[in-house]
C-alpha cells in the first residue's frame, strides 16, 4: 500500500502532464516523490522581467498533510530573487508555506502564489535581516519559525 | 414562490416540491474526491473499496474521516477550520462526557497530588537522610575523639558510648569537632569547651549499673573526704588553664615569627587577609585627609610588599591537605604523646607530680571507683559527691594529653618557623651566577690591563 504521499503527488504530476503548468512556470525535475524542481518567471511589467528562479520542493512522508519545503535553487550560478521576502539563500518566507498549509493548496498553487508575490513586488531589495539569517539558516527553512507580518508585500 | 406553511411531512401527494426534501448529503454524490488525498470514489463502486468519509463545512469540500482525522490532529492549532469556507469544525465522540465529568477529574487532581507529594516527601527524606548521616558520622567522630583526649575513665563514666545518656550541648559539640579540628586555626581550642561541658552527675544507666555492682560490696559510710589537693586541679579549672596557654601561646609565637622571619605576618584567617588590611588603611586615614593621602600612599605600597613574599613562602611550604589530616589525628596524637608523657613519668617523679599520676601499674584498671553506698542511691547530691570524688581520684589522661598535645604544636610550629626561615634566607641569596669572558673576543672589551695581541709572553 504506497503511502498517502505518494498517491497525492503521483496524482498531482499527472496532472501537469495533462494539463500542462500555468504560463511561466515550467517542471524541470520530478524524477522521484522527494524533490521536484520548477522555474518560474513573472510575466508581463515588472520588476523581475526576463529573470527565471529555479524553486525546488522537497516532500516527506506526510505531505500533504505537512507542507513541503519550498525553496529558490542558489547553487550553481543561479540567484535567489531580491525580494523582502526572500533571503540570499533561496528561503522564502512566506504563509503558505508555514501555517496557512493546507492539503487543498498543491505544488502548482503555491508556484503560481509565489508568482503572483514576485510579481506585486514594489520595490525590489533584501529583507532586514538578511545577513543575520544566511549567518544562522537551517538547511531546511521549515526548521525556521518565520514571522509573517506584511503579506500584501 | 410558495409561502406555505403546513409542515412538510403532512403532504403526503406522490408529487413533491423538491425544494420540500431534506437537503442531500455526503452520500447522495456521484464522485467523491478527498481534498486531502485526492482519491476518487463513484458511488457504484464495490462494498470492499469503500471508506468512511464526511462533509464537515458548509462549502463543497469534502474529505476521508482518517485524512481528516490526522491533517486536524497534526500540526498548529489553527487547522480546526475548513481552508475554503473558514468554517470550524466540530468534533464528536462517544463517551464525550469523560473529558469532562467531574468524578474523573477529581480523581486525577487526588492522584496528581498525591504524586507531587510523595516526589516532594521524598526528595525532603534523601536531603534529611544525607544530612543525618553527615551528622552522625560527626557525632561519632567527635566521640571517639573526646574519649581519647579524656582518656576512656571519664568518657565511659559520664558520657558513655550510648547517645542516649547524652545532652543536647553534648550533641552539637561532638559534631562540631571534626570541623573545628580541621579549620585552619591549629591550636588546642578544640578540645578546651568540653572541660566545661561534663555532666555533674553520670547517666541514668550507669547510675544503675554501678548500684548494682556495688549492691555486692559492703555498705559503708563514706569516710571524710580527703582534702582536695591544689594539684591536679579539676576539670573546669584545667580548662581555663589551657584557655589561657593556648590564647597566649598564639600571641607569644606570632611576635616570635614576626622577629625571626623580619615580616610582619598578615592575620592566619585566609579568608579575611583582604578584609584586614582594608579596615587598617581606614584607619590611617586621619582627619588630615589630604596629607594622609600621601601618607598613605606610600604606606599602601610598603604593606603589600612583606604580604607577597611571606604569601609566597607561606605557598611554598604550607600544603592544605596536610593540615586537614593532622586536624583529624590531633586527639589520636595527643592520647599518644600522652602516652609517652606517661612512661616518662615512671622514671620521674617531677613528671609525676606535673601530671598528676598517683599509682602505677600495668594491671592499674581504668579508674577505681569510691565505694559506693546503694542505701544513698537516690539522692542526687550523693551522686554530685560521688561523681567529684570519682573524678578527682580518677588518673587524669586528659592533663598529660593536653599538655603532649601543646608540646606537639609547639614542636610543630617551631618547625614550620624553621623552614619558613630556611626558605627566606635561600630566596634572599638567590643570584645569577658569574662567568668569565672566555670565548668573546678580547681586543673588543675595555681592560685595565690590556691583552697585547702577540702573544708574546
Amino acid at each position: 500500500m504506497t503511502s498517502i504521499s505518494s498517491r497525492r503527488l503521483a496524482k498531482e504530476l499527472m496532472e501537469i502532464k495533462n494539463e500542462g503548468c500555468p504560463v511561466g512556470i515550467n517542471l524541470v525535475q520530478a524524477d522521484d516523490f522527494s524533490t521536484w524542481l520548477f522555474t518560474i518567471e513573472v510575466m508581463g511589467e515588472s520588476l523581475y522581467q526576463n529573470e527565471k528562479f529555479t524553486l525546488q520542493f522537497r516532500f516527506d512522508q506526510q505531505y500533504p498533510i505537512s507542507s513541503p519545503a519550498v525553496q529558490f535553487v542558489v547553487t550553481e550560478g543561479r540567484q535567489a530573487p531580491v525580494h523582502p521576502h526572500v533571503y540570499s539563500n533561496g528561503h522564502i518566507c512566506a504563509s503558505i508555506l508555514g501555517n496557512e498549509w493546507s492539503p487543498v493548496l498543491s505544488v502548482i498553487a503555491v508556484c503560481v502564489t509565489l508568482q503572483s508575490m514576485l510579481a506585486s513586488c514594489k520595490e525590489k531589495h533584501r529583507p532586514v535581516d538578511n545577513d543575520r539569517y544566511v549567518k544562522h539558516a537551517p538547511e531546511n527553512p521549515k526548521k525556521t519559525r518565520f514571522h509573517y507580518d506584511d503579506d500584501t508585500v | 414562490m410558495s409561502n406555505r406553511t403546513v409542515p412538510l411531512r403532512r403532504r403526503t401527494s406522490l408529487l413533491q416540491d423538491p425544494s420540500d426534501r431534506k437537503p442531500p448529503t455526503i452520500n447522495d454524490l456521484r464522485v467523491k474526491e478527498c481534498y486531502i488525498c485526492r482519491d476518487e470514489e463513484r458511488y457504484d463502486d464495490p462494498a470492499a473499496n469503500r471508506r468512511e468519509w464526511v462533509h464537515p463545512c458548509k462549502c463543497k469540500l469534502i474529505a476521508h474521516q482518517s485524512c481528516l482525522k490526522s491533517f486536524v490532529t497534526t500540526g498548529p492549532a489553527n487547522r480546526r477550520k475548513c481552508p475554503q469556507c473558514g468554517f470550524e469544525y466540530q468534533i464528536q465522540s462517544s463517551l464525550a462526557f469523560l473529558s469532562s465529568s467531574l468524578f474523573f477529574r477529581i480523581g486525577d487532581t487526588i492522584f496528581q497530588t498525591m504524586g507531587m507529594s510523595f516526589l516532594a516527601t521524598s526528595a525532603v527524606g534523601l536531603a534529611t537522610f544525607t544530612a543525618v548521616s553527615v551528622v552522625t558520622v560527626g557525632t561519632g567522630y567527635g566521640a571517639i575523639a573526646v574519649r581519647e583526649y579524656f582518656g576512656p575513665g571519664l568518657f565511659d563514666l559520664l558520657l558513655t558510648d550510648e547517645p542516649t545518656n547524652w545532652h543536647a550541648g553534648h550533641f552539637i559539640f561532638l559534631f562540631l569537632t571534626p570541623l573545628r579540628l580541621v579549620s585552619p586555626v591549629m591550636n588546642l581550642g578544640t578540645f578546651t569547651p568540653f572541660f566545661f561541658l561534663w555532666p555533674s552527675i553520670p547517666p541514668h544507666s550507669v547510675r544503675e549499673q554501678l548500684t548494682a555492682e556495688s549492691s555486692r560490696l559492703d555498705g559503708i559510710f563514706p569516710t571524710t573526704p580527703s582534702t582536695k589537693q591544689k594539684w591536679p586541679p579539676g576539670l573546669k579549672s584545667f580548662g581555663f588553664m589551657v584557655a589561657g596557654t593556648s590564647m597566649l601561646y598564639q600571641r607569644v609565637f606570632a611576635r616570635f615569627s614576626e622577629w625571626v622571619l623580619g615580616m610582619k605576618q598578615p592575620e592566619p584567617r585566609g579568608l579575611f587577609r583582604g578584609l584586614t588590611f582594608r579596615r587598617e588603611f581606614r584607619r590611617q586615614e586621619g582627619p588630615d585627609g589630604a596629607e594622609q593621602e600621601a601618607v598613605l600612599q606610600v604606606q599602601r605600597e610598603a604593606p603589600e610588599e612583606p604580604d607577597t613574599p611571606f604569601a609566597n613562602l607561606n605557598g611554598v611550604t604550607q600544603y592544605p591537605n596536610i593540615s586537614i589530616m593532622i586536624g583529624l589525628l590531633k586527639p589520636f596524637i595527643a592520647s599518644g604523646m600522652g602516652h609517652l608523657l606517661y612512661l616518662g613519668a615512671q622514671h620521674s617523679s617531677t613528671l609525676r607530680l606535673v601530671l598528676g599520676i598517683r599509682r602505677f601499674g600495668d594491671i592499674t584498671p581504668l579508674y577505681i571507683s569510691p565505694k559506693l553506698v546503694p542505701e544513698l542511691s537516690d539522692n542526687i547530691w550523693y551522686w554530685k559527691y560521688y561523681t567529684a570524688t570519682a573524678v578527682h581520684e580518677m588518673d587524669p589522661v586528659w592533663i598529660r594529653n593536653s599538655i603532649g598535645l601543646g608540646i606537639f604544636i609547639v614542636m610543630k610550629d617551631c618547625l614550620h618557623l624553621f623552614h619558613l626561615w630556611l626558605t627566606k634566607r635561600e630566596l634572599a641569596s638567590r643570584r645569577l651566577k658569574n662567568r668569565d669572558f672566555s670565548g668573546v673576543d678580547l681586543n673588543e672589551l675595555d681592560l685595565i690591563h690590556p691583552v697585547s695581541n702577540s702573544r708574546s709572553s
